[in-house]
């Protein structure tokens, strides 16, 4: 028998995942010399649950149970290799306490606020949705009404919810977490670009000369791309790699330039290198004539908090994002303040440093690639520092050729593929267009087959003002899919809890198992995950990746997709629709909204047959079409030839994946320059054609202190975050005990001499305390995270230790995306 | 008690433990299999003369890594947890079982003579992103170097400077994929002290091997 390194790779991954998952293979099976064939596995590829990197897993099969996981080599992204995590997958779907049966609180039989979760049929939990929603929808209106999901939902999902939400109940209160995650991404891009998410790819991170990584810890939440960078980085002695953050992390094992920076002082050190290259002659004149406006913008924005926050109060223009045009002289002057030396005061990072990262940029000889997550996005002034990175980028023209390329990360699977492609956010519809827009609302309501002039212009609640809504009793209804608010959402303590147990208020959770939010709803639904399923996501560089639905669920649980598309049938346009529009539509009057958004001629096109005959799909099966595929067309017909082309739906069963805009069976690796986009013409070198005048913006915007700091009382910054072996709040990974046991509870990590002064060891429990709230934990003085005196770093994945109880809901006014990174804490020994 | 022949009880119960190799002392005494007992135990046929099963470093251990071992008497597991020699199991063994004493060499005997080895199921090692037993080595005995080389995918892997292993099994309960084991390869006191052994000749010696 003839084995290939392939072979052996996959024979000691079934052997091991199978030895933790308790299964016993055939003795022969756990030896490596043996055949895939004799195990009797199937392999299939399917995309990462996880992180946003968006790596292909080869996953194996056996008798209707995932028993094997590891990277696909044939995957382009990651090439074989995989984290932790992934290695893991496998056994993400087999916890103990897996939700198989819809839960409703009951006291006496009936539906009760204060009752115990008590197990019923999808036909009673389906009847007390439609009782609350109705109720709702009657007294309130669309307003009333609320969705959260998250960028865990795949494309089909995404688009589902969405079209649910907007063109069925005609309420834009949908929003994902993404908003906790990506807006201020989403808010610069669409600033600076007018058109979402990264130019570049992947692939530059084999062609940079330099990495300079703004406030992301890649070595941890993004290992795959981080072995991409260090391979780069040790075969080539020229490559040099900055990593700047406020606290030591592992990243920093492979920095040639470290920097640790005071919380918020990024907008000081960003414009300090817009100045250098300004006055070091390094602007690339060319580029900045032809491609680039300048602008400046309005300042002292406020914090995002409640109108009646003090700090709100004092704010001279706030939320405003409103803008005027200046030219490079006038940009030159407003930076000019930002020296290096003003730099170092501010940020505490070394001048030398400083100069050392702004000549990375300045020399036109190096090629830069700026890479950034949470850093830079959990910040009050989120968009701004988009805006601010992108400055860099363009005054040097490094921007959209191999290697050159700022790159925004993201966090989960498809916060790029659904949470923004797909127009998942209270503001916006498919493919990048928004519901203020008529035009856009227009083109929608044309491709949903829907009545004309019946979409709500209004933008509805984004996540942070839902949860006050709950609160306030102006939402009553709210329905949580693919997402942990209770643990993800800050300030537990005086907003969310109230909101979810506000007696006014109905929730729903659908979840595969029961996480803090599940628990404080009134309704749980059982989710299937994963490949339970078939779907699809999207990854940080564009990439569209599908699978196949390879095992059932278990019990009773259905996809959120079959959820969202089942419970339509319990609506007629009658009871959600306006009368004057069935009167001028009279062809809708009497529908379902599920033949109106579903079995509409477009989404019910393709017939089970297209459905590959290897592989189950229980919606498709359940509603009699090929569910999944009418959805991805008529979806995509949103974004061809605007853009964002999607290519056959397919195809992508075929492929690992493939980057849009996908034109004439080609994916595009490089956007706005001419030779790689099929968008750019001929002669024009690049052209940014989310704006006008195929110009992108230069912001001269300034410093602005954060919403809270230390004081006298409160005297460290906390910053929170991820690690390594759990992803996001740990619903999953906390559920496989080698995660759980390679990192079993939060810890607060403090620099030793911090807790020298407060008598405190390696160990200790301690509360920490901030003006919301308190949580406790134990003392952290080594490992992979080393802060720096008067910053401590507590992850936020425990279920056991909500550090959001502490964190302050302080937004950034413009994406209304959470700051999590810098509020103000004590701690105390217990 | 001394009698009592622990290879053959292993070879039923346990017999991966029979892996570990006897020091030539130990090898001269009856026992062959060694279990992982407390810090500054002394030479195990001593040791279970001596130890009177009371279960006080049981109840003394603050991190709860020592448990009823076999035959009664108190082993470490390190799936539970890590020994921080905070010595309050040797403060509170009345019949001396655990012993700190110097050595000729005027160094103190250490709490454990062990190996220590990761295989090759780590998942590092094939090609999986994974560097818990690194981020909990307070000595900093495991470190994770850049591979020479890259071309296949730049994975840092586990390197073990055993000279700065202390043996507190932080390692052993964190890693994902049970890739880590430590074996007792010698008694903390591998020599019985002349004190407790009237008439014996024999002078402690170290007889570390690393393995």
């Amino acid at each position: 028998m003839k084995l290939t390194r392939r072979d052996v790779i996959k024979a000691q991954a079934a052997a091991t995942a199978a030895t933790v998952a308790g299964i016993s293979l055939p003795a022969s099976a756990s030896n490596i010399i043996t055949s895939s064939k004799a195990n009797k596995l199937t392999w299939s590829k399917a995309p990462c649950r996880f992180c946003g990197t968006g790596c292909g897993i080869s996953v194996a099969t056996k008798d209707g149970k995932v028993v094997a996981t590891h990277g696909d080599e044939k995957a382009p992204v990651n090439k074989g290799l995989s984290c932790v995590k992934g290695y893991f997958l496998s056994k993400i779907m087999y916890g103990k306490d897996r939700i198989t049966t819809p839960m409703l609180r009951k006291k006496d039989g009936v539906f009760n606020k204060e009752g115990d979760f008590t197990p019923v049929s999808w036909d009673e939990a389906f009847d007390i949705m439609e009782e609350k929603f109705k109720k709702v929808l009657k007294e309130k209106g669309p307003d009333g009404i609320s969705m959260f999901g998250s960028g865990q939902w795949t494309v089909h999902e995404g688009y589902a919810a969405v079209k649910l939400m907007k063109a069925g109940f005609l309420s834009n209160n949908i929003d994902p977490n993404a908003r906790h995650c990506m807006a201020s991404a989403v808010g610069g891009f669409m600033r600076t670009f007018g058109i979402d998410e990264p130019m570049g790819c992947y692939d530059d991170m084999e062609a940079a000369d330099a990495f300079v990584l703004w406030g992301s810890n890649m070595a941890e939440m993004h290992p795959i791309l981080w072995t991409r960078i260090a391979d780069r980085r040790l075969s080539n002695p020229h490559v040099k790699v900055a990593v700047l953050s406020t606290f030591e992390h592992r990243s920093f094992d492979l920095a040639d330039i470290p920097a640790v920076f005071t919380p918020q002082t990024d907008m000081v050190l960003l414009n300090a290198i817009a100045n250098y290259i300004i006055e070091s002659g390094s602007v690339n004149h060319d580029f900045i004539n032809k491609h680039v406006n300048f602008r400046e913008g309005v300042t002292d924005i406020g914090y995002g908090l409640r109108p009646t926050h003090e700090l709100q109060k004092k704010a001279k223009n706030p939320n405003s994002g409103a803008s005027t045009p200046i030219d490079l002289e006038a940009f030159a002057k407003f930076v000019k303040p930002y020296t290096f030396e003003y730099a170092e005061e501010m940020s505490g990072v070394p001048a030398a440093n400083i100069e050392k990262i702004a000549k990375l940029y300045a020399d036109p000889k190096i090629k830069v690639m700026s890479l950034w997550t949470m850093g830079v996005n959990q910040h009050t002034r989120g968009v701004w520092t988009n805006n601010l990175l992108y400055n860099i980028h363009l005054l040097t023209g490094k921007i959209a050729e191999p290697g050159n390329s700022p790159f925004s990360l993201t966090g989960q699977p498809s916060a790029c593929g659904t949470a923004r492609e797909v127009g998942t956010f209270s503001h916006r519809l498919p493919a990048d267009m928004v519901v203020k827009n008529p035009k856009h609302r227009a083109l929608s309501e044309k491709l949903w087959k829907i009545p004309a002039g019946i979409l709500n212009g209004k933008p509805g609640s984004h996540a942070v003002q839902q949860i006050r809504d709950l609160k306030d009793s102006k939402i009553n209804v709210c329905w949580n899919q693919v997402n942990n608010n209770v643990q993800a959402g800050a300030n537990i303590n005086e907003e969310i809890l109230p909101g979810y147990r506000n007696p006014d208020n109905f929730i729903i959770t659908s979840d595969a198992y029961p996480t803090v939010t599940a628990e404080a709803s009134d309704l749980i639904l059982p989710s299937a995950m994963w490949v339970e399923k078939e779907g699809a996501f999207g990854n940080a560089e564009r990439r569209t990746q599908v699978w196949y639905q390879l095992v059932n669920a278990p019990g009773d649980a259905r996809s959120d997709l079959w959820q969202l598309v089942e419970f339509s049938k319990r609506f007629k346009t009658d009871e959600v629709w306006p009368a004057e529009i069935l009167a001028a539509n009279p062809e809708y009057k009497g529908k379902t909204l599920y033949e109106v958004l579903y079995k509409n001629g477009q989404v019910d096109n393709f017939p089970l047959s297209q459905i590959s005959p290897d592989y189950e799909n229980q919606e498709s099966k359940d509603f009699g079409f090929y569910l999944q595929k009418g959805l991805f067309e008529e979806y995509a017909s949103f974004g061809r030839g605007h853009g964002h082309d999607l290519a056959d739906y397919d195809r992508y069963h075929k492929e690992r994946g493939l980057r849009w805009p996908v034109v004439n069976g080609v994916e595009t690796k490089w956007r706005f320059k001419e030779g790689s986009d099929p968008y750019v013409a001929k002669g024009t070198g690049w052209q940014f054609y989310g704006k006008k005048d195929n110009r992108a913006i230069i912001f001269a915007l300034p410093y602005e202190p954060p919403a809270e700091s230390p004081d006298e009382e409160f005297n460290m910054w906390l910053s929170t975050g991820r690690v390594l072996e759990h992803w996001h709040s740990g619903s999953m990974t906390q559920r496989v005990p080698e995660l759980y046991k390679a990192f079993p509870n939060a810890v607060c990590f403090m620099h030793p001499e911090d807790a020298k002064k407060r008598g405190m060891r390696r160990g200790d429990e301690v509360k920490v305390i901030s003006r919301r709230g308190e949580i406790r934990t134990r003392i952290e003085t080594r490992g992979r995270n080393k802060p720096p005196v008067g910053l401590v770093f507590v992850p936020w994945f425990d279920a056991s230790q909500l550090i959001n109880k502490v964190t302050l809901d302080a937004t950034d006014p413009l994406s209304k995306q959470t700051d999590y990174k810098k509020c103000a804490v004590k701690i105390e020994k217990v | 008690m001394a009698n009592i022949d622990h290879s053959r009880r292993a070879f039923f119960r346990r017999p991966s433990a029979l892996v570990a190799q006897p020091t030539k002392d130990e090898a001269n005494s009856a026992n062959s299999w060694l279990p992982q007992r407390p810090p500054w135990a002394l030479q195990e046929a001593t040791f279970v003369d001596q130890c009177t099963r009371c279960h006080e470093c049981i109840s003394a251990c603050e991190e709860n890594i020592i448990i009823v071992g076999d035959g009664g008497f108190p082993e470490i597991d390190f799936n539970r947890g890590e020994c921080t020699f905070c010595e309050a199991c040797l403060d509170t063994c009345q019949p001396n079982a655990l012993l700190k004493q110097v050595l000729p060499n005027q160094e103190e005997n250490k709490p454990f003579y062990f190996d220590i080895k990761i295989d090759d199921s780590c998942l590092a090692k094939q090609k999986t992103h994974c560097q818990s037993c690194k981020d909990v080595c307070d000595p900093r005995a495991i470190t994770m170097p850049w591979p020479k080389n890259v071309r296949s995918g730049a994975i840092q892997t586990p390197e073990l400077n055993i000279e700065d292993c202390t043996s507190c099994g932080a390692c052993i309960s964190t890693c994902p994929s049970q890739s880590i084991t430590i074996s007792p390869i010698a008694s903390s006191n591998f020599s019985t002290p002349a004190s407790l052994t009237a008439g014996s000749d024999r002078k402690p010696e170290l007889k570390y091997e690393n393995q």
